[in-house]
């Protein structure tokens, strides 16, 4: 009987059963939007960003502190035959190592203007069939990333500001290890387009093999980059490889001692913002769970104050002042359930309808090495969390309403609407 | 709750109630001392603000003395605690008010029934309960019907069954006929009367309509917070 009341009294009362019902729903719209929102950001931080610094880099020890951390005083010697001994260690954590050399050059253009237009960009030199740089390899719009390591791979924002097509040329200039300048022209085999416009507009590849020849760096690499089965066993793998690298049978008394980063420490930056980001949108969340709690306390204590009577002649006839409790709550908790799944619902679709496109997340989302549209990524578990979140709104806010009907007399309650 | 005639089922002794207003003290009930026996017909009159419904709420167990004592069925109410006074107020007593107080989503046989629910009877006894009932109070074809689509006769009807359903020793009824015609207020006191006399069901009215009093066995007349009359008639209407 009481499940019955509980029910029909949200049914009679269908005007303040609405105002609840969307209260919560629009609170669950809200978190689901917001939640899946950020979950996007983490899915492309861990998409991108993981994939393009590796879950371990070792790079020269001196880095942090140089002035020019493109400098090719800080390539570290021998990269193969270290890369070599780290996968001779047998440590089946370690799925892939790779050397990368990266350098700063001069991208011009390469038409037969009179004034041909140039860009400083940072090359990229990697393996033929590298495990990094899925950004670029993942989003080519023509060509090829690199065909059998030849020529270059170019955004598409690189290739109009130096007028560069798909087949034709350009010239990149650099200086050599010897402080030499070098220029050679590479054919233009792929053209990618990232949804990061400052990494599209600083970014170009080649092979690590025509980057060591220009840089006449043969046999360097500015870092080693490590894939790992497990990413969450970078730390352990960075610390374990520690003393191998810096004090071990690979250890180079000559040369400086190397720095071993998990993905955590390269990306602590990121780690920041996305702490900010995660805390900031979890704030808004908050305040919107707060004015739904609000709504939906000040709603049910209207509601039950309009019904005092109602409730005082059920306790005249025997109702006891716990079971009218629970009916006001369990009414709380079937609105909450009703607005919950509208929320779902209305939730998943605007989840929906943003992934098609993706949001605009501007500049920063650029400045962190990720995708500025960002798309947002449905959750089981957040949309149960969401759901349950909004029905458990909904049962604390009535709960203050029937705690206020359950403390009144029964002589009380039957005058007050007499 | 099984009670022989001539036992005193309900007895009032000494009953003060004081309400506050600010700084000023109402003293609604200044010393009220009766009692009731199994199978009386007892009416309360008095003017409006005398005290009757404040005294038919304390014995009813719906309100509390400031002191004095009540014994229903020779147990003090006072040390009940909530839940004994809503099993009382379930078992011991129905209630009849005024406004008929019908619970509005339930139609007028689930009305009645709701007592039965919340004393967990079987279901095939609340039938046979409800059904004698509603053909006791003359409902017939209505028990489908919302409170909202009946007459204020047929609402005291089935507010009178719903204070019956459980077997009550009193049925308490606060100006049972005050919002009703004087035909269905007739109507409903012959009802009553019929119960009084043929299942000995113990009556306490209050009302301030001298017409109505008429039916009552006994009348007390209360004045000021104060019984200042009692007087013993027949049980016919005059």
């Amino acid at each position: 009987m009481i499940p019955r009341l509980a029910l029909l009294g949200a049914l009679k009362h269908y005007k303040r059963s609405l105002v609840v019902i969307g209260a919560v729903a629009a609170a669950c719209v809200v978190m689901i939007s917001v939640g899946s929102l950020l979950n996007g950001i983490t899915g492309s931080f861990y998409d991108s960003v993981i994939p393009n610094s590796g879950h371990v880099r070792i790079d020269d020890a001196r880095v942090p502190g140089a002035l020019n951390p493109l400098s090719l005083d800080l390539l570290i010697p021998d990269a193969e035959a270290k890369i070599a001994a780290i996968m001779a260690l047998g440590d089946e954590r370690i799925a892939k190592a790779e050397p990368l050399l990266s350098f700063g050059a001069l991208i011009v253009e390469d038409t037969g203007a009179d004034e041909p237009r140039n860009l400083p960009m940072r090359g990229m030199g990697l393996v033929p069939d590298t495990r990094f740089a899925d950004n670029a390899r993942f989003s080519m719009r023509s060509g090829e990333f690199l065909p059998r390591g030849e020529g270059i791979a170019l955004s598409e924002a690189a290739a109009r500001l130096v007028g560069a097509k798909l087949g034709g040329g350009v010239l990149v200039l650099v200086q050599d290890r010897g402080g030499q300048p070098w220029y050679e022209r590479l054919a233009v085999t792929g053209i990618f387009g990232t949804e990061s416009k400052d990494f599209d507009e600083t970014t170009f590849y080649i092979s690590e093999e025509k980057a060591a020849q220009m840089l006449d760096a043969a046999g360097s690499a500015r870092e080693i980059r490590l894939m790992l089965k497990d990413r969450d066993q970078a730390e352990a793998v960075a610390k374990e490889l520690e003393p191998v690298l810096n004090h071990g049978a690979l250890g180079d008394a000559s040369s400086a001692a190397f720095r071993i980063l998990p993905w955590q420490t390269i990306n602590a930056s990121i780690f920041a913002i996305l702490l900010f980001v995660k805390v900031l949108l979890g704030v808004i969340m908050g305040l919107f769970a707060v004015v739904a709690g609000t709504i939906i306390a000040n709603t049910s204590l209207m509601s039950v104050m309009e019904r005092l009577r109602e409730f005082g002649t059920m306790r005249a006839i025997g109702l006891k002042a716990r079971q009218l409790e629970s009916m006001i709550l369990l009414e709380g908790i079937l609105l909450g359930a009703a607005g919950a799944a509208v929320g779902l619902a209305l939730g998943s679709l605007v989840v929906a309808l943003l992934s098609r496109g993706g949001i605009d997340l501007g500049g920063l989302m650029d400045s962190l090495g990720l995708s500025r549209y960002n798309r947002p990524r449905p959750d089981f578990w957040w949309y149960a969390f969401c759901a349950f979140a909004g029905l458990g709104v909904s049962a604390i806010a009535t709960a203050r309403a029937a705690r206020t009907v359950r403390s009144m007399g029964v002589a009380e309650s039957l005058a007050a609407s007499a | 709750m099984s009670i022989n005639a001539n036992e005193a089922i309900l007895e009032v002794r000494g009953v003060t109630k004081d309400y506050r207003l600010g700084k000023t003290v109402i003293h609604a009930l200044r010393g009220i001392d009766f009692s009731v026996e199994a199978g009386d017909f007892v009416s309360i009159v008095g003017p409006s603000g005398c005290g009757k419904t404040t005294l038919l709420n304390i014995i009813g167990c719906i309100d509390k003395p400031s002191s004095g004592t009540v014994l229903l069925g020779g147990e003090d109410v006072a040390a009940f605690d909530d839940d004994r006074e809503a099993d009382a107020r379930l078992e011991r007593i129905g209630f009849i008010f005024q406004s008929f107080n019908l619970v509005a989503v339930l139609d007028a046989r689930e009305n009645i029934e709701f007592p039965l629910i919340l004393a967990k009877v079987p279901k095939a006894e609340r039938a046979r309960r409800v059904d004698r009932l509603v053909e006791l109070v003359g409902l017939g074809d209505f028990v489908g019907h919302k409170p909202d689509e009946l007459s204020g006769g047929q609402r005291q009807r089935v507010a009178i069954a719903r204070a019956l359903v459980n077997r009550p020793s009193i049925v308490i009824a606060d100006e049972p006929t005050a919002n009703l015609d004087s035909a269905t207020s007739t109507t409903i006191m012959e009802a009553m009367k019929r119960l009084n006399a043929e299942e000995k069901v113990t009556f306490i009215f209050s009302t301030h309509n001298e017409l109505i009093e008429k039916y009552a066995k006994r009348v007390l007349t209360i004045r000021d917070g104060l019984i200042t009359g009692e007087r013993r008639l027949g049980g016919e209407k005059a």
